[in-house]
């Protein structure tokens, strides 16, 4: 009878750590793939508040950018506009030796 | 007593006065040497006279040619222009050159003055580099940089737009009257894109030799439409600075 009991006992054991070890690793698992949904969320773009600050601040920095090329670029105009009024100060007069 | 003091203090002051006219002649003398040289004038069977003349009229043809080779270049590195608006200028630039080349090699090998006179008139009526050349392709290239530029503007109004209908802070107002005003500018620069683009083609070496009246009013007419052309992009730049700050603000 005793050997019975004690088997049984056994048995019990073996099943309640089967048990934890498998509700830890559907935990774990869970945590990972909440974790991953939500990046995914982030990268696609569609509710998060947050997201909505981090779009308004991909479009300043895209027009800073914007703005600095084409700042660059006025430069270059500004230049060439000096060079067009110093061609005309250069003469085919006709002068002969 | 001061009449004498002055007296004495004369030879000092007179040493002054020559040791400071000597510099200025100095500093003078090389640049006032160096004036008549292109006005010249050659006795009428001095060949090599002749030569000189014409080659160092050639030169300066030949190097202001380059700078502006060298202009066009830096800016297509910088993307300022395009690939195709560059390789049209070089192709210009160097047709000139060659033509210039091949009439200093003409020029070097003449035996009379008379032909070393009429080498040197062809270098004003046949290639016209400060008086066509020059003035065409500076204002090409000014034309290149501005329809480049015009393109950027244009091509980031849609951006702009999104950025001004998504703002939600009080100063909504102001970005929406900058970005009108910023696409005001690029469309009215582009309506003159069009009217400078039809003028190029006229600005010949024989339409000045035929019409010198004509060319000067053609060029007149191109140099009014890309000084608004510029002043319009100087516009819209300005409001996209404008635009850029208020955003930075935030």
């Amino acid at each position: 009878m005793n050997w019975i009991i004690r088997t049984r006992r056994w048995s019990i054991l073996v099943l309640a750590m089967l048990l934890l070890v498998l509700s830890l690793t559907i935990a774990a698992c869970g945590q990972a793939s909440q974790q991953g949904s939500s990046n995914n969320t982030n990268s696609s773009g569609s509710y998060s508040t947050s997201q909505q600050s981090t779009s308004q601040g991909n479009d300043s920095t895209q027009i800073q950018n914007a703005d600095q090329d084409v700042q660059s670029q006025i430069q270059s105009l500004d230049k060439t506009q000096n060079d067009v009024t110093n061609s005309g100060s250069m003469q085919d007069d006709g002068q002969m030796p | 007593m001061k009449l004498l003091t002055t007296i004495r203090r004369f030879p000092q002051r007179f040493a002054l006065l020559t040791a400071l006219a000597l510099i200025s002649l100095f500093a003078t003398a090389p640049a006032a040497m160096a004036a008549p040289s292109q006005a010249q004038k050659c006795a009428n069977t001095d060949v090599k006279c002749v030569i000189t003349f014409g080659d160092n009229l050639i030169v300066a043809r030949q190097t202001a040619l380059d700078k502006l080779a060298d202009s066009v270049t830096a800016l297509q590195q910088k993307h300022h222009i395009s690939d195709v608006e560059a390789d049209a200028l070089h192709t210009d630039i160097k047709t000139n050159r060659d033509g210039l080349t091949d009439i200093k090699t003409k020029l070097d090998a003449e035996t009379s003055a008379q032909a070393a006179r009429q080498d040197i008139k062809n270098v004003y009526e046949q290639l016209r580099i400060f008086a066509v050349v020059l003035p065409r392709d500076a204002r090409h290239l000014h034309m290149d940089v501005e329809v480049t530029l015009a393109d950027k503007l244009r091509d980031l109004e849609q951006h702009l737009q999104q950025v001004v209908n998504n703002d939600n802070d009080d100063r909504k107002a102001k970005l929406t009257d900058l970005f009108n005003d910023y696409k005001a500018a690029v469309t009215d620069a582009e309506s003159q894109v069009d009217i400078a683009q039809a003028v190029f083609p006229m600005l010949t070496v024989a339409n000045f030799n035929a019409n010198h009246a004509a060319f000067g009013a053609d060029l007149h007419n191109l140099s009014n439409a890309e000084q608004r052309i510029h002043t319009d992009l100087h516009k819209a730049a300005s409001d996209l600075h404008q635009i850029a700050q208020l955003l930075k603000s935030k």
